[in-house]
């Protein structure tokens, strides 16, 4: 079984600007893959590669086996593309642009179940250049769903959602990778990829920083647990025995006069122990586990 | 594989659902018909031959603007519009998207002059005339050739850059060089070759060759010689009396070339450039 896409030592330049710098990733089939960056970290240059839409400057890339630049026609059939920075056709409907994706894919059915499946049935005979940027990329959502794809790639899925249609895009997007399909898809925000992704790509200035289940980026990042614990009394003494404690990174007071403790998650009992024993009452204990968006800032800040 | 025609179907609905698509073609047909109904109030008797003396000057400049006009944005268009992105995000290759477009937008061509063509002859026909059936066969062959020969030419000029606006120079550009200024410079060459001793009094055979294998003036040789051939002039069509290659038959197989070319020329070129 090949894997669902395979990019190997992939470099893009545009003239002196690198967009993409040997990158190595694998995605096996049936995984759900979120690619996360900032705007320009060359996430859409890497998919669009995939797509030649345009070519690398070196290295190679395959869509279960197919070669992305030679064989490029036969790697796109087994896609359903979501692509960035697409425009409508003029003069056609709703409809007749999934019409015009079922011809391109040689699949025949109903348009209809399609824009129904993403909610936008009742503007299916209007031509599709009056949608609203939401609407637009629902539509072009149903064309990337025609014939059941093995491979979803899409491109900032959500943008021009609203809260609702996001969701319901997640739902569809975790419905088709129960079918078989594999996801790949990218994003800047952050919750998008925790909801649905297996493993998640952080790409920073044309780099993949990390690759990693969201689980063991949190470990790698350290896995670790800001504590903030109010007392009844504190001394600096306190604190010193706190800090001399395994597994404890730091301490120091906060400037609302509580205890901070950076500290491994299992530490959390030793160090309320050690209050404990010294007399010290502890009065309120709030924890703070690393979000992803820190762990993103602390990935990008360090391949800086 | 169907990937062009799927390209080429889409293109139509495209062309023919947009208002200036529709209020282009239908122009250029009613300009072929409005040539056959005013041929027959001038002269007696009406033929093919009256015919294309009438509308000559007007098809010399309107077929090559409607041919490079349906063929400019076909490609660049698209390209800046994004939709492109969207057309190859499917199965199509590069190719399905020049030659599907190519033919696409050819049948609106088609269509368009064989029905003005058409429609003009009847009204020469009808009630007076005489329409002899291989003068009106090479009457719209010709000029269906000029409309593919320009089409051809826009479109491979619309593989040539992503911008649109530079896209609208290179062809309005090409326009002015093509069709009002080269036919007009036979002066011009023949005093660089006197200059250069190479001609003295007329321009020598082979220089009227290369003048004249610009897509409008081997248009004018071909009809000179299959539609009006009782129409003897000098300069590029020397009629039966000058050399083979510059007859009619070399003529029309040179309009076939002004297709193949830049038909073959914008593939290549598109199939090599990031999008």
């Amino acid at each position: 079984m090949p894997p669902a896409i395979q990019i190997h030592d992939v470099t893009k330049r545009f003239g002196s600007f690198t967009a993409v710098d040997r990158v190595d990733l694998q995605i096996e089939q049936g995984e759900v893959f979120g690619f996360l960056g900032h705007n320009g970290a060359g996430k859409s240059t890497l998919i669009n590669m995939l797509l030649d839409h345009i070519r690398p400057t070196a290295g190679d890339l395959e869509a279960f086996g197919a070669d992305c630049q030679t064989d490029s026609v036969e790697a796109r059939k087994h896609m359903g593309v979501l692509p960035d920075g697409y425009g409508v056709y003029s003069g056609l409907t709703g409809r007749q642009h999934v019409q015009f994706a079922m011809e391109s894919k040689g699949v025949d059915g109903e348009p209809l179940n399609l824009l129904d499946r993403v909610g936008i049935t009742e503007a299916a005979d209007r031509a599709a250049e009056g949608y609203s940027k939401g609407m637009t990329q629902r539509m072009v959502f149903a064309m990337a769903l025609v014939g059941e794809p093995d491979l979803l790639i899409l491109d900032e899925p959500t943008s021009g959602l609203d809260p609702a249609g996001a969701r319901s895009m997640r739902e569809i997007i975790l419905e088709e990778n129960e079918r078989g399909a594999t996801v790949f898809f990218s994003s800047h925000i952050l919750e998008q990829i925790e909801a649905v992704a297996d493993r998640v790509g952080i790409m920073h200035q044309g780099q993949l920083a990390a690759v990693d289940t969201i689980g063991g980026l949190r470990d790698m990042a350290g896995g670790e647990t800001r504590l903030l614990i109010a007392t009844d009394n504190l001394e600096d003494s306190h604190i010193d025995a706190v800090e001399a404690l395994d597994e404890v990174d730091q301490a120091g007071i906060t400037d609302e006069g509580r205890l901070a403790v950076t500290c491994a998650k299992d530490t959390k009992m030793d160090v309320l122990l050690a209050l404990d024993e010294r007399g010290v009452e502890v009065l309120d204990l709030t924890t703070e586990e690393a979000s992803l968006e820190d762990l993103f800032v602390e990935y990008t800040r360090r391949s800086e | 594989m169907t990937g062009w025609s799927t390209v080429a179907r889409k293109d139509i609905r495209g062309l023919i659902g947009s208002r200036t698509g529709k209020a282009g073609t239908a122009f250029v047909a009613l300009v072929f018909v409005f040539g056959g109904y005013i041929v027959p109030t001038t002269t007696s008797d009406p033929t093919m031959t009256d015919y294309d003396g009438f509308i000559r000057g007007i098809v010399l400049f309107l077929v090559p603007l409607f041919g490079l006009l349906l063929g400019y944005r076909a490609v660049v268009g698209e390209r800046a519009a994004g939709r492109l992105t969207l057309t190859l995000s499917f199965p199509h290759s590069r190719a399905d998207i020049v030659f599907g477009k190519m033919v696409g937008r050819g049948l609106v061509l088609f269509v368009t002059i064989t029905v003005g063509i058409l429609g003009g002859a009847a009204l020469i026909e009808y009630p007076f005339g005489r329409v002899a059936l291989d003068r009106l066969v090479s009457y719209l062959g010709a000029t269906l050739l000029l409309g593919f020969a320009f089409l051809a030419v826009g479109i491979a000029l619309s593989t040539l850059t992503a911008s649109l606006r530079r896209a609208t120079v290179f062809t309005f550009g090409l326009f002015f060089l093509f069709v009002v200024a080269w036919p007009q410079l036979t002066g011009f060459f023949l005093q660089g070759l006197e200059y250069l001793n190479l001609a003295s009094d007329e321009l020598p055979n082979w220089a009227v060759f290369v003048h004249g294998a610009e897509p409008s003036m081997l248009y004018k040789r071909v009809l000179d010689t299959y539609v009006s051939p009782n129409k003897l002039t000098s300069g590029a069509a020397l009629g039966s009396a000058g050399p083979w290659y510059l007859q009619g038959g070399p003529a029309v197989w040179l309009l076939g070339c002004w297709i193949l070319l830049p038909a073959i020329g914008g593939y290549l070129q598109f199939r090599r450039t990031d999008l």
